[in-house]
């Protein structure tokens, strides 16, 4: 018993200990190196950064107002800016870059639907007519054969006729990630002025980490040059993100991305490489098709608040902290209160709710923070809420609980199964107590999110989140409390669930570390994704909540048979 | 009453076959090329076959129906239903979130249902 009681409190403290780590962390500012001038050389532009604007509504117009006044702000740090379409009010652009001084890479989308192209190009062309100064190069279409919506044959043509339609002295060139510029230079090297490729170091089939980002897309910028037999070639798009889900190495953080822009902005003077960052403002709409991280790559957030300056120290999330610490205090005195008030308050019971209040308060913040960071709609909001909610009674019926047994070591309620739970709902079973019935469905609910999560993981492993924050305290918990009690207390859905998530977790951790290139054989990666892993700890520690027990009981039974 | 393996079996045969698909037909290069080039055949039909079905949020809320209904009636049929429109849209979703999302919470409440049902037969 005091072995247990001894773990236990082994346990909650070092949970405690992860949480105010994880915290301090976040709100002590790094020292990394700083841009060699005040100014970049261009940077994309995209107006949809507003709440509700995206382009692919299709009926959408920007204002011009609003044109303008991102561009002025723009101007104060960028030479030039590179737009993806001249519809939806970005024709204006051109207009308003020569009133500020500065120079556009005038983008055309080209997509599937060929009405939409005509009417594209044409207004390009006007456009590349009325202001050849202001128009450093036409870019005819945007990664289009990485989405194969065209083949390399018909965007060459398209260059071609946007060639022929422009003023002599303005390039025309046509942008994809560099692999598909490797593959495809056949089709298209001919009709382009220069080469416009992406090198977006996270996004690789290899992701590349921090430490070697910057090295990578020099590394990579040379290659293709010496692949492309001397045409001149802009990096059209590379950055980073500050915030999303890590893929493998590469770990969105505000910090990492102040720290690639600065790095790679120091690396293109010295070695003369002509680019393009990717990109102005933060993107909520591209969080619909590429996860949280694809709305995150901007220097500035949706709002048009510069994310970090260009010189000193960048602190990753002090604010956040703060609130962090306040949860912590919160979750604190109110166990306090609770436990006073029923006279249970003791030296036993207020350390381990000490402890359970640090990591709980920590967790709940670091969910809360993934909700306003990745949430966009209503029913996001109205789903993660509910979470989120959960989370906090979680925390409290958990933590009332454990601190009760360190207190008393009072066997703590027995699990009912969800068979057993709907026996009840339907009034056939009313056996159990209510506090037994809340922990029951507490359990159930969160093995039920978990097993959910790990279907998502499975099958669209490129673009879920790991949901850490949301299932650390509840999983540490349900387990302590399953150890505690060591006797099995499930039916066939929990069985299931368990074993579903068990496995789930292992392969996703496998998964994450598995490298995929093609016309490669499939290799691990160098190095580990420490969030992937976090995840299948989780989940096997819920698996063995459940399971654990039952596989005991079997053994002994097998043993005491023999 | 035996186990009986069969609507597993059928789910695992309709997540290798859309593996497959969305391998050889929806994301290989070489064919979509040969679409949009004006090709024509069986792999172009089948990606145009993927793209109207599939990649619509629809058919997430279809799963999720599927899978609602068969927990609400507690019925193995319509569970097995989910389990087989469910997995095939988790593997050929192509991007959409919303058919993902649903097809997930459709297709978990499904199999659980499948599960229960079988369970309770083979108990009885």
């Amino acid at each position: 018993m005091l072995s247990k009681r001894l773990f236990v409190y082994i346990i909650l403290a070092f949970c405690a200990l992860i949480s105010i780590t994880y915290w301090w962390k976040l709100s002590q500012p790094v020292t990394i190196v700083d841009t060699p001038n005040d100014h970049l050389s261009c940077v994309s532009y995209s107006p949809f950064h507003k709440p509700g604007q995206t382009p692919l509504d299709g009926n959408i117009t920007i204002s011009e107002k609003q044109i303008e006044a991102d561009l002025t702000a723009l101007a104060q740090s960028f030479d030039c800016v590179r737009t993806y379409s001249v519809l939806e009010g970005v024709d204006k652009v051109p207009g308003i870059a020569q009133k500020l001084g500065m120079k556009v890479l005038l983008g055309v989308w080209i997509g599937a639907k060929q009405s939409r192209n005509e009417k594209e190009l044409a207004i390009a062309i006007d456009l590349a007519n009325h202001y050849p100064s202001v128009i450093r190069a036409v870019i005819v279409g945007n990664e289009v054969l990485l989405r194969t919506e065209q083949s390399p044959k018909q965007v060459s043509a398209y260059v071609e006729r946007v060639k022929a339609a422009v003023p002599a002295g303005v390039p025309v060139t046509y942008a994809d990630v560099w692999e598909f510029w490797l593959r495809y230079q056949k089709d298209l090297l001919d009709s382009v002025s220069f080469a416009t490729v992406h090198i977006l170091p996270y996004w690789e089939d290899d992701p590349i980490g921090i430490d070697d980002a910057v090295g990578h897309v020099s590394y990579i910028y040379k290659h293709v040059k010496d692949e492309l037999k001397g045409k001149e070639v802009l990096i059209g798009e590379t950055g980073w993100p500050s915030y999303g889900r890590q893929r493998q190495e590469a770990e969105p953080s505000l910090v990492n991305q102040a720290r690639f822009i600065r790095e790679f902005a120091l690396r293109a003077e010295v070695e003369k490489i002509p680019y393009n960052v990717v990109e102005a403002f933060d993107q909520p709409w591209k969080r619909t098709s590429e996860g949280a991280v694809g709305g995150y790559w901007g220097l500035y957030t949706a709002d048009g608040i510069s994310k970090f300056p260009f010189r000193g120290p960048v602190p990753e999330a002090p604010f956040w902290s703060k609130i962090a610490y306040g949860a912590m205090f919160a979750f604190f005195g109110l166990f306090a209160i609770n436990q006073w008030r029923q006279r249970k308050l003791d030296g036993a019971s207020l350390s381990a709710l000490l402890a359970i209040s640090i990591s709980g308060g920590g967790a709940w913040v670091a969910f809360f923070r993934d909700m306003v960071m990745t949430n966009r709609m209503m029913l996001e909001w109205a789903s993660t809420g509910l979470f989120a909610l959960l989370l906090i009674i979680a925390t409290w019926v958990l933590g009332n609980t454990l601190a009760s047994w360190c207190s008393t070591g009072n066997p703590p309620p027995s699990f009912a199964s969800a068979s057993q739970m709907a026996r009840w709902l339907r009034r056939k079973d009313q056996s159990f107590e209510g506090s037994s019935l809340l922990l029951s469905a507490l359990r159930f609910v969160f093995l039920f999110g978990a097993a959910l999560a790990c279907v998502l993981l499975v099958f669209d492993l490129r673009s879920q989140d790991f949901p850490v924050a949301l299932f650390s305290v509840p999983v540490v918990g349900l387990a302590l409390l399953a150890w505690i009690k060591g006797k099995p207390e499930a039916d066939l859905e929990e069985i299931v669930l368990a074993g579903w998530i068990g496995f789930a977790g292992l392969w996703t951790a496998i998964a994450e570390h598995i490298v995929l290139v093609r016309g490669e054989p499939w290799r691990w990666a160098s190095d580990i994704n420490p969030h992937a892993l976090e995840w299948a700890l989780l989940c096997v520690l819920l698996a063995a909540s459940v399971l654990g027990p039952i596989f005991v009981e079997l053994l002994t039974g097998k043993r005491q048979n023999a | 009453m035996k186990f009986n393996p069969f609507p597993w079996l059928l789910i695992l045969t309709i997540l290798s076959l859309s593996w497959w698909a969305r391998n050889h037909f929806v994301e290989a290069q070489e064919v979509a090329i040969f679409c949009q080039e004006g090709g024509q055949g069986f792999p172009c039909k089948l990606r145009e076959l993927v793209e109207k079905i599939f990649i619509q949020s629809g058919i997430g809320y279809f799963v999720l129906l599927l899978g609602l209904v068969s927990t609400v009636t507690r019925s193995g049929l319509v569970g097995l239903l989910a389990g087989i429109v469910g997995v095939a849209s988790l593997i050929l979703h192509g991007g959409n979130h919303a058919a993902l999302d649903s097809a997930a919470l459709g297709f978990l409440l499904g199999v659980l249902t499948l599960a229960r049902e079988q369970f309770d037969e083979y108990r009885a």
